[in-house]
């Protein structure tokens, strides 16, 4: 009976992704693979030539994700699932604040091995992520 | 203290092929991610990893590279900074798709609003230093004071000064 009931929790938490709210085809995510690579990369190529580093720094926040995968969401479900994408955007903006800072001190420190630099970022962007969509939208 | 900010295209030429290629694809494969994320749990989880970030990790490794440790850390300021852009981006896209705008003009007033919030908020952190000189022409209090030759120089300055005050 216990088993069962375990069986029934681990099936409900992998729901989402056994049972995905729409379909994932490759094709699309081949199309905003290749979309989002150009943008990004054009973005990071105008950052890269701009003078001094704290101005280029400026295209290291662009929206460069957010572009291409807004366009294509305008076209395939409407205004209103952009505006909700764009509203859980925003909670993240600081997450992303949080991430730029956490590198500002670990880029300086010697020693400090890239994994756990790039971990230290990572953890802060989610940690803020999480917090502020947990106490904001859930 | 920052310059004004320099366009250099030949600084393109910099950066090797293989660099714009990790951009490349780690910019696709986060926006693969954060589509098949909205896909599975919906555009609010979806929402957040638009705010992912994409650029910066390999900037910050190739500027450090090239540049040292303390240009890495100038552009992760000057990111920090363009965060306060990527929330007026999205809060534009939120108002403007909410009120039924097309993607057109939705996307580029919110690409203004995200130039104008960032490029504001740098001016106003970063701006070239002219403290210097205004405060050689408010003060008189200048680095050259001591130099001897100077002194017929900030004469000016110094009756400037004295009208002023």
């Amino acid at each position: 009976m216990r088993v069962t009931q375990q069986r029934a929790c681990q099936l409900a938490a992998l729901g989402p992704l056994l049972a995905p709210e729409r379909h994932v085809s490759f094709v699309d995510g081949l199309i905003r693979f290749l979309l989002g690579g150009a943008v990004v990369s054009f973005f990071a190529a105008l950052g890269s030539a701009f003078k001094p580093k704290t101005f280029a720094g400026l295209f290291g926040s662009a929206p460069t994700v957010a572009l291409g995968s807004l366009a294509l969401t305008f076209g395939q479900h409407g205004s209103a699932e952009v505006a909700s994408l764009a509203r859980s955007m925003i909670i993240a903006a600081p997450a992303l604040l949080a991430y730029s800072l956490v590198c500002v001190l670990v880029v300086k420190r010697h020693g400090l091995p890239v994994w756990l630099a790039a971990a230290l970022a990572w953890t802060s962007w989610g940690l803020v992520a999480a917090g502020l969509f947990w106490s904001v939208v859930a | 203290m920052s310059a004004w900010p320099e366009f250099l295209p030949r600084q393109l030429l910099q950066t090797k092929a293989t660099e714009y290629l990790l951009r490349f694809g780690l910019g696709g494969a986060i926006s693969a991610g954060a589509w098949v994320i909205a896909s599975v749990y919906g555009p609010r989880v979806g929402g957040l990893f638009l705010a992912f970030p994409a650029i910066l990790p390999a900037s910050l490794t190739l500027v450090k590279k090239h540049d040292g440790r303390r240009a890495a850390a100038d552009d992760a300021r000057g990111a920090a900074l363009g965060s306060l852009g990527l929330a007026a981006f999205a809060f534009t896209v939120a108002t403007m798709a909410s009120a039924g705008h097309g993607a057109t003009w939705t996307l580029l007033s919110a690409l203004l609003a995200w130039l104008i919030v960032s490029v504001g908020a740098w001016c106003l952190l970063f701006r070239p230093a002219r403290s210097a000189e205004l405060k050689e022409k408010l003060t008189g209090e200048s680095g050259e004071h001591h130099h001897a030759h100077t002194g017929t120089r900030n004469s000016p300055v110094s009756s400037g000064r004295n009208g002023v005050t």
